[in-house]
């Protein structure tokens, strides 16, 4: 199974929002990473055909997704950035009528409604409105919806936004677990959600994709680029503007930063293991040190 | 069909609908609700129902004028019951004159030779005559509440039923799920379709049974085998129907439209991100053909009775004879109207299709 975009490009007027993007999809976690406006929810749009790339084709294995229409259709699940509900629905009713739509029988549409509430864990408030949700709980909803019809193939956009920690390690171990078998394709920005889970990571800027590769691999290039260092208050400045600080933390009455660099910034300086985290912060550079210094 | 339960659901469970419904029929009765006179007449007429025959005719007419000259003398007001007698004399008059007038226009005509003269004569001659005198009170109230306050509630009730029927999907952002899967393009669509047809036809015959109810309490439920030439707005009509035929007929067209009108409404909701947006545009598209209540052009008037306040109407189709030239070919505007709803009504339906195949979203 493997999903292949072929030079897709999007245009909103004269704005290149996603700039032709070649890339092939095998079942696993594929998680894509990209500063806001990077163009991740357009892609995922595209994908999930509730927009047209403005050139460029999709092929699902080796067939036109336009081709295959509802065929296509049949086969994915897709996780809006912003869910919509109709507020007065209870959650079971909602999901019954997104089943319908994704043409499940009624008797499929009882035993799936009920398996998906309980993945998400609102089994217990399933005859309530979705109106009175919290957003955490709508975000769960839009999850247990797309997976209503055991999609082949899983789009899900910032699916972890709002999401309590507990949930969102819930969430990360179902993707993993369903992946086996599976394309699924998460876009967020939060790096943790998708470091031990994903087979591929892409980095999306400015509509381009400039990063396709395991996350191994990925860190291996910036493998002795990472340095952490306990400095006093008054040499935090003169680091700040000569080299990228992607942290600063406070231990034990000294600062100490995090920072990204080709060679040692200070003498104290220790080389460390880089995370997907300061890979991120690597290729979205601009205000970052100030990013860092806001989190003191 | 589970998509069809789910769509009528939504329609349905609008609680402004029902809110709004019953104020119209409150408001319909109250400003249909004319004195007692009608009471009075059904009397009246009793005396006088039967064939019109000469004694009655002459009868009426002494009556008439004794009652009349009581008037003049003493200067009284006439009481209700005068009042309902006088109508039933005048009445009784102008049934005997009608003949000799439709014999009369036959001849007129025979003289023109338009493209439809043969056809109006045929017509003519198939009128049947006003010799009776039958208390079509009734069915009289029922067939005016169709062109006067029904089309008017049916295009409101349409209206607010069903603007927002793909709107909200666009606004709530339920789209996203709805365009992305199999049955979101194409079958959905149709039970969309399904449930607002079936919400037209619920309102229509709400209203037709209000109607039904409402007049029997109030006026009684004889005289349907009437000629509609018995009513004054019809007097020259040339359609040989009697009034059942004709109110049959009439709510089939209303239906026709209101259906055409519906669909309409769902088209202009299909490309509309905002109910409110979708309501406006079709209320302006309703509303905009009473501008034939102030013009004097033929033929632009002619056009106007084809839009769907006045098909809904139907009245001023059957009030004259006119027919539009088709390759020399007369075709009455009834059916010109039923023809034109039917395209329309499957114009709307394509376009739907097709601005729902390729529906993108956009926020
Ligand atoms: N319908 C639209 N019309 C015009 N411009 C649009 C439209 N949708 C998106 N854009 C533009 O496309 C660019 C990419 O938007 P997109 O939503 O894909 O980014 P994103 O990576 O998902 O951002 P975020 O992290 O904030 O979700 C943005 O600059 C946005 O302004
Ligand atoms: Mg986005």
């Amino acid at each position: 199974m493997n999903l292949i975009l072929d030079k897709i490009s999007k245009c909103f007027g004269d704005k290149i929002v996603l700039d032709d993007i070649s890339l092939e999809l095998t079942p696993g976690v594929y998680g894509i990473l990209g500063a806001n406006g990077s163009g991740k929810t357009t892609l995922m749009r595209i994908l999930a055909t509730v927009m047209n790339p403005s050139s460029g084709h999709i092929s699902f294995n080796g067939q036109d997704i336009n081709d295959m229409e509802h065929r296509y259709r049949e086969l994915i699940g897709y996780l809006p950035q912003q869910v919509g509900l109709y507020k007065s629905f209870t959650a079971e009713k909602f999901l019954s009528y997104i089943a319908y739509l994704k043409g499940l029988t009624k008797a499929e549409t009882q035993d799936k409604v009920t398996e998906v509430l309980d993945l998400v864990g609102l089994s217990e408030q399933r005859k309530e409105k979705v109106g009175k949700y919290s957003g955490g709980m709508k975000r769960r909803i839009g999850i247990a919806q797309a997976l209503l019809n055991d999609p082949k193939l899983l789009i899900v956009d910032e699916p972890t936004a709002g999401l309590d920690p507990k949930e969102r390690i819930r969430l990360r171990n179902l993707l993993s677990r369903i992946s086996s078998h599976r394309i699924v394709l998460l876009s967020t920005h939060i790096v943790s959600d998708i470091e031990y889970i994903a087979k591929e990571v892409l980095i999306l800027k400015e509509g381009q994709l400039i990063q396709k590769d395991t996350p191994q691999r990925l860190l291996n290039e910036i493998e002795g680029k990472v340095w952490t260092v306990q400095v006093s208050e008054g040499e935090i400045l003169e680091l700040q503007s000569k080299y990228k600080v992607v942290n600063i933390a406070l231990v034990r009455e000294k600062y100490e930063l995090r920072i990204l660099s080709d060679t040692r910034p200070h003498i104290h300086a220790i080389s460390e293991v880089p995370h997907l985290e300061d890979l991120y912060l690597y290729h979205f550079d601009e205000g970052a040190s100030q990013d860092a210094a806001v989190k003191v | 069909m589970q998509l069809l339960k789910y769509e009528l659901l939504k329609i349905f469970q609008q609680k402004s609908l029902y809110v709004i419904f019953l104020f119209l029929l409150v408001f319909a009765t109250l400003i249909a609700d004319f004195p007692n006179v009608d009471l009075l007449k059904k009397d009246v007429y009793h005396r006088w129902e039967g064939p019109l025959t000469t004694e009655k005719v002459q009868q009426a007419e002494k009556n008439y004028q004794v009652l009349s000259k009581g008037f003049n003398l003493e200067n009284t007001a006439f009481t209700l019951t005068d009042l309902s007698k006088l109508g039933m004399y005048e009445e009784i008059a102008v049934l005997h004159s009608t003949e000799s007038a439709n014999e009369k226009q036959i001849s007129n005509i025979k003289n023109e030779h338009h493209y439809n003269s043969e056809l109006q004569i045929n017509m003519l001659q198939k009128v049947d005559h006003l010799n009776y005198v039958y208390n079509y009170r009734g069915p009289q109230q029922m067939i005016d509440f169709i062109s006067f306050l029904s089309f008017l509630i049916t295009g409101v009730m349409l209206l607010i039923g069903l603007s927002s029927i793909f709107s909200r999907e666009y606004s709530s952002g339920v789209d996203h799920y709805i365009l992305s899967t199999k049955k979101g393009r194409k079958a959905l669509v149709w039970a969309k379709l399904g449930a607002a047809l079936l919400y037209t036809l619920s309102v229509v015959s709400t209203l037709e049974l209000y109607n039904f109810f409402i007049t029997i309490i109030r006026i009684g439920n004889e005289g349907w085998k009437a000629p509609i030439q018995i009513l004054f707005d019809y007097h020259r009509s040339p359609y040989a129907f009697n009034l059942l035929e004709y109110h049959l007929i009439q709510i089939g067209l209303h239906l026709l439209a209101a259906f055409g009108f519906a669909l309409l409404i769902l088209l202009i909701s299909s490309v509309n991100k905002h109910a409110l947006m979708s309501f406006f545009i079709s209320a302006g598209i309703f509303a905009f053909p009473y501008i034939r209540e102030f013009t004097q052009v033929q033929w632009l008037k002619t056009l106007l009775s084809f839009s769907f306040p006045y098909v809904m109407k139907v009245k001023p189709l059957f009030v004259d004879f006119q027919t539009v030239n088709v390759y020399d070919y007369p075709v009455l505007l009834p059916i010109m109207a039923g023809i034109i709803m039917l395209i329309s009504s499957v114009i709307f339906i394509l376009m739907i299709f097709k601005v729902m195949e390729h529906k993108q979203v956009t926020t």
